[in-house]
């Protein structure tokens, strides 16, 4: 089918759920984004776990226990940690110092106050690497967490925008429409004028389609139903406009390339458009509009594409 | 929906990339199994349906798309 990076997760469902991984359940979607102003959801997903706290419990923990084992191995002679030359001693202040080191070397700052002798020598030096590499995730964490924020509220934005448009666009074309169809009513302008100006709006009004046809066959791009619901109002009445104007023109003008391909186009994608074919289960209301626009697609008499 | 053998998809990967735009999740089950529990985000396309619904539902062919059913075939 011309598909060439398809992928099938062999284990299915049964493996999932196996596993103990969520699921969805019900014949709607989760909410997968924050409402915006505007009611719309936008083309979001929640951003999946990324605590650092892990990370850090396991830096703090690591820096603790190793303090704790140098003032340990200070007890074998010739190893353990020296402050001015002389070897620390077994007290609690002592463990306090050693813990300090240890801090010191997580850190990788090495003031220099207290030095590892020893064994202590390799285990600073691990420690060193083992710290630097777990700060290093971290950041890498902090920073892509907020470019993903970023990437989140700029596709909210353009997807706001986007739907913006498409409202104001069905209107204008709905307007031209109208406009267009008391020139045919009247007679007041050749056919061929008229034509032009219908395969232009058709062309604008296809294009608009196809954008809505995409908000309902991607529940993850889905708006919000009150959003939706308005959207779906314009596109019924631009095709009820559609339709009353093509009655204007011969059937011979229709037969006109571009007019043809883009009423080819809007028959075939209003015809997929309705409330039990679509990949998400709406509101009545919504499947209401959705079985309207349907309905009117195979009114216009166009074949599909 | 390709012609070839189709290439696998660890549930590690699947994991990983539930919340990836670009990865399309597609359930083959028919719609009664969807209702009853599926991959978060997954979209219903039963097999049934594959021939006449899978231009519309993915219209890129060229998008990375993860298909599943109920248990390994």
């Amino acid at each position: 089918m011309g598909y060439v990076r398809v992928r099938d997760f062999d284990g299915g469902i049964a493996e999932w759920t196996g596993a103990g991984l969520p699921v969805e359940k019900g014949d709607a979607p989760a909410p997968a984004a924050v409402p915006s102003a505007a009611g719309s959801r936008a083309p979001e997903a929640p951003l999946p776990s990324r605590g650092v706290a892990p990370l850090l419990s396991a830096w703090l923990a690591i820096n603790l226990a190793l303090g704790l084992v140098y003032w340990l191995i200070s007890y074998l002679p010739g190893h353990g940690l020296r402050e001015q030359g002389l070897p620390l001693g077994h007290g609690a202040a002592e463990l306090l110092e050693a813990v300090y080191f240890s801090f010191v070397t997580g850190l990788s700052i090495g003031f220099g106050d207290i030095v590892p002798v020893g064994l202590v020598r390799v285990l600073a030096v691990l420690q060193g690497a083992a710290c630097l590499l777990i700060f290093g995730v971290i950041i890498s964490k902090l920073v892509s967490r907020r470019q993903d924020e970023l990437i989140a509220e700029i596709h909210r934005i353009a997807f706001e925008d986007r739907l913006g448009r498409v409202r104001t666009n069905l209107h204008l074309v709905v307007k031209e429409i109208q406009e267009i169809a008391e020139l045919c009513r009247d007679g007041s302008a050749p056919s061929s004028a008229v034509v032009t100006r219908i395969e232009s709006a058709a062309a604008i009004f296809a294009g608009e389609l196809r954008a809505v046809h995409d908000l309902l066959y991607r529940p993850q791009t889905a708006p919000g139903e009150d959003v939706l619901e308005s959207i779906l109002a314009h596109l019924d009445g631009g095709l009820r406009e559609f339709g009353s104007l093509l009655a204007c023109i011969a059937p011979d003008r229709r037969d006109s390339a571009a007019l043809a391909t883009n009423l080819r186009t809007i028959a075939g994608l209003a015809e997929e458009i309705c409330g039990d074919c679509v990949p998400r289960e709406h509101a009545p209301d919504l499947k209401l509009w959705m079985d309207r626009i349907q309905g009117r697609a195979r009114g216009l008499g166009v074949a599909r594409v | 929906m390709t012609d070839a053998a189709v290439p696998q998809i660890s549930r590690e990967e699947l994991v990983s990339r539930l919340y990836d735009p670009a990865l399309t999740i597609v359930n083959v089950l028919p719609r009664a199994a969807w209702e009853e529990a599926r991959i978060p985000r997954s979209l219903s396309l039963p097999l049934a349906e594959l021939p006449r619904r899978a231009a519309t539902v993915l219209p890129e062919k060229r998008a990375d798309v993860a298909v599943y059913c109920a248990s390994p075939t």
